[in-house]
């Protein structure tokens, strides 16, 4: 593995409980910046609980117990000075279900930078909506209906428009669980050659069922099972020439 | 009806021998429901008949067009006004009237005007077929001034304008509806937004624990207690312990204010539950506080669920008697309140009075109020249906 | 389709087209140093065998890769397919182009009959690198029918390559009986034609790869 490349967010010894339920185990990985990559693995595997680790989501379940560092720009995110609050401001999400607010397409895209105090109302604003637009590829398709309701788009425009809401608020890192499963084959194109152009200028973990997906747009693939990380690396390494017989009895299909 | 030709086995690979008696018993529950629905329909029928039926004369009422004197002598002593034959024919209250009607028009005075007066309430019910008291001698001049065209039935619009009255021609509702608008005010000034917060309160933020499931299962159980527990209550709190005046629809509202609670509090964590958690999370992910995500995102969407269950609530508090007959708002009630702290009524418990009373006009004025009532109570629901579509945010 | 996608199959067939061009090049020296009779021009000749096989074992990685990470699927997948033999066609036409002209320069003696040599080998190799030149050309070609063509083209050349040697192998035969001692050389100068007659047929098996990769139907060893 080249190690040229910078580290982003390092996971030390991760672990976490469902109550007695031990779901992670002790989960090492360094993810890179300005790449993709993907944790794949079988249903309950705790791919998306690692994710939603990684902007201290899992503290919203009052059942979930942390244990271990994830460190970002040399803090650690659970250390006790750091409010939760400011690390999802940096590291944001998208979910599998695109889940815009029931507000007009601008609102929706402009509510958290104002909240967060990054923009004035007026120009300010309305530049930041048309830049995090065009960056999701969206703008053309809804410049001259900024008012409508959100929920008035197409699945794949919905989902879009999720991306564009979270990179309004400028975040370092974006976390996308599952991002295409809930659309069609050609919407889902679209994001994933979105994914490789937002990977220029964002650092990206993706969580997915869709192996083909994680060969096709991710740089670094880490496949997981039963909540242990079994297998890091280029994504080249892990399709053609994977080193544990695990992940290629995953890989090909020769699983269960 | 598609016909089964099931009958042959030859040629037929679809043949099945059980559908015969699958479908028989299919067909027999279909009767037996939709036999119900017609029990339950030809009740709701027989009801709004009765009702529609003993209620619509009473939006009619008897004038007699008689001559009245209009002097000193008949200013004090009404009951010089009109010829002595007339005494019985016309009404006790409208006589009262005439000093009133000479100082709004001064040029009545010493004039004799023939004029449209209220006839007394055992002429209206003869008039209209139902028993009645009148003397022969009565009848007979009712049915002369019949024929000469001085009698007539006009709408009624002392049913609207006037309060309670002893004296059955003269009563109207229009004290009781006062009366149940400013305690309906009182109900939903504290109702709601006591309701609302705490279903906030409940749903969004407090954790999950062993307390939190007791109170939600004893808010359900307050839903269900026999209203006129909360009419004791309210005589014990608010008119003993505090002091307020009896009767009043302050008293009266905050009582109802208790009684609906409940039932708002749980409409409305109903409500809030029903947005989708994924608006929540997408409110977290972009690191938004509880208060921005709740507030600006959350209730928005429950709103039209919050209000429908707040209609319903207000709807059910308007047709409440037994806990305001406790706190004595079932007294004799003339004239409207105008303010909250004076003694009033409200519509139910007019027309339990108005029930009791032994005069056969009121039955139908009973009715008439009941059809009043009902046409208040769907509006609302109506509203309920209204507010919820337009405020109804498609997914 | 996505850009790295894309940009590794005009990888592939980009780096197909110049081990194809590097092999076509050599030849065309060859054939000048015949036509000049003058055979010290074909030290000019730089074709190198390991580097061809080389460049031929990264395509064919490219080739795997591409197949593991982005599952390509109908023409896409014809076309990696037909790409895979395709360099091992490329690598034994290098071997055989290298193996004539190292051999001819060797046997072409002057006690040999080098005018009625000549006057067959020139045609052969002409024909044997224009069917080459055809078949490398269809890398870059993707309308339907003009592959057909020069398949057909290809077709051509590669049976007029079998007549040439089927003549100057009689030709060569009949100079050995009338000079026995020099038959070693004549031998050693018809084997070196056959690579050319190689050349062609390696040359119409790229064709008809080419030809499946667009068109569809069934791969056959042609």
């Amino acid at each position: 593995m080249s190690n040229k490349n910078s580290i982003k967010i390092d996971v030390n010894e991760l672990n976490l409980w469902y109550g007695e339920h031990h779901a992670l185990h002790n989960i090492t990985v360094p993810l890179y910046e300005n790449k993709i990559t993907a944790l794949i693995g079988p249903s309950g595997c705790g791919k998306s609980t690692f994710l939603r680790c990684l902007n201290r989501m899992n503290d919203l379940i009052s059942s979930v117990k942390i244990d271990g560092s994830v460190v970002i720009d040399k803090k650690n995110i659970y250390d006790k000075d750091v409010d939760e609050v400011s690390v999802r401001k940096r590291v944001g999400m998208v979910f599998q279900q695109p889940n815009p607010f029931p507000k007009s397409i601008y609102d929706n895209v402009s509510y958290a930078p104002l909240k967060h105090g990054q923009v004035k109302k007026g120009k300010d604003c309305n530049e930041l909506v048309e830049r995090s637009l065009v960056d999701a590829g969206l703008w053309d398709e809804v410049k001259d209906k900024l008012n409508e309701p959100g929920t008035s788009l197409s699945g794949g425009q919905q989902q879009r428009l999720c991306i564009a809401r979270t990179i309004a608020v400028k975040p370092e890192i974006i976390l996308m669980d599952e991002p295409t499963s809930a659309l069609d084959p050609i919407s889902t194109e679209k994001i994933e050659a979105l994914m490789l152009e937002l990977k220029k200028k964002y650092s990206i973990i993706t969580v997915t069922h869709n192996m083909q997906q994680a060969a096709r747009v991710a740089d670094y693939t880490a496949f997981f099972h039963l909540g242990k990380l079994i297998e890091y690396d280029e994504t080249e390494v892990i399709f053609v020439n994977p080193s544990n017989k695990k992940t290629e009895d995953y890989i090909t299909g020769r699983f269960g | 009806m598609i016909k089964r030709n099931n009958k042959s086995k030859e040629n037929n690979p679809f043949y099945d021998p059980t559908l015969k008696s699958r479908h028989r018993s299919s067909k027999r529950f279909k009767k037996f429901t939709l036999t119900s629905l017609i029990f339950s329909i030809a009740f709701l029928v027989f009801f709004l008949y009765d009702i529609i039926s003993k209620g619509t004369p009473a939006f009619e009422q008897a004038y007699v067009s008689v001559p009245v004197t209009y002097n000193e002598k008949t200013i004090k002593n009404t009951r010089k006004a009109i010829d002595r034959k007339y005494l019985r024919v016309v009404s006790r209250a409208w006589l009262r009237e005439i000093p009133r009607q000479v100082k709004e028009d001064p040029s009545l005075m010493g004039k004799t005007v023939n004029k449209w007066a209220l006839a007394d309430d055992q002429v209206d019910q003869y008039l209209k077929g139902h028993y009645y008291k009148l003397k022969r001698k009565d009848r007979a001049l009712i049915d002369d001034m019949k024929a000469h065209g001085a009698v007539e039935l006009k709408f009624n619009t002392i049913f609207f304008t006037n309060g309670d009255s002893k004296i059955p021609e003269f009563a109207g509702l229009n004290s009781a509806i006062i009366g149940s608008i400013f305690t309906l005010i009182i109900t939903m000034l504290f109702a709601f937004p006591i309701g609302v917060m705490t279903a906030i309160y409940l749903e969004e933020f407090a954790d999950d624990n062993k307390f939190t499931q007791t109170i939600e299962v004893n808010i359900n159980n307050l839903a269900a207690i026999p209203s006129i527990l909360f009419g004791l209550l309210g005589l014990a709190i608010f008119i003993n312990l505090f002091g307020l005046p009896r009767s009043s629809p302050l008293v009266g509202g905050l009582t109802l204010a208790l009684m609906t609670l409940p039932i708002i509090i749980v409409s409305s964590r109903a409500a809030l539950r029903a947005v989708p958690d994924s608006i929540r999370q997408a409110g977290y992910g972009l690191g938004l506080t509880k208060i921005e995500v709740t507030r600006d995102h959350v209730l928005p969407l429950a709103f039209p669920g919050i209000l429908t269950g707040s209609i319903i609530g207000l709807a059910q508090a308007m047709g409440e008697t037994a806990p305001l007959i406790i706190i004595g708002m079932i007294a004799f009630i003339p004239d409207a309140p105008s303010t909250v702290t004076q003694a009033a009524t409200v519509m139910p418990a007019q027309l339990f009075t108005w029930a009791g009373m032994p005069e056969r006009m009121y039955i139908e004025k009973t009715a008439a109020g009941i059809m009043v009532l009902l046409t208040v109570l769907i509006s609302l629901n109506a509203l309920a249906i209204y507010l919820r579509k337009k405020f109804e945010v498609k997914w | 389709m996505l850009k790295p996608y894309e940009e590794n199959i005009n990888k592939i067939k980009s780096e197909v087209y110049e081990i194809g061009q590097s092999v076509i090049q050599s030849n065309k020296i060859a054939l000048s140093a015949l036509k000049e009779n003058d055979m010290s021009m074909m030290k000019d000749i730089s074709l190198s065998i390991s580097k061809i096989s080389d460049k031929s074992n990264e395509i064919d990685n490219l080739i795997v890769k591409t197949l593991a990470l982005y599952s390509p699927e109908a023409k896409d997948l014809r076309l990696m397919v037909a790409y895979l033999k395709i360099t091992n066609e490329v690598v034994r036409v290098a071997a055989n182009a290298r193996l004539f002209s190292k051999q001819f320069k060797k046997s072409f003696t002057n006690d040999l009959n080098k005018k009625d040599i000549l006057e067959y080998t020139i045609p052969l190799l002409k024909s044997a690198n224009e069917a080459l030149i055809l078949a490398v050309e269809m890398t870059k070609i993707d309308d339907e029918a003009t592959l057909e063509q020069h398949y057909h083209k290809v077709c051509v050349e590669e049976d007029k390559t079998d007549d040439l040697y089927a003549m100057v192998s009689k030709n060569l035969l009949k100079l050995m009986t009338k000079k026995q001692e020099l038959s070693k050389d004549y031998f050693e100068i018809m084997s070196s034609l056959r690579r050319l007659e190689k050349v062609a047929d390696r040359a119409a098996s790229i064709a008809n790869l080419l030809l499946f990769a667009e068109v569809g139907g069934e791969l056959e060893q042609s």
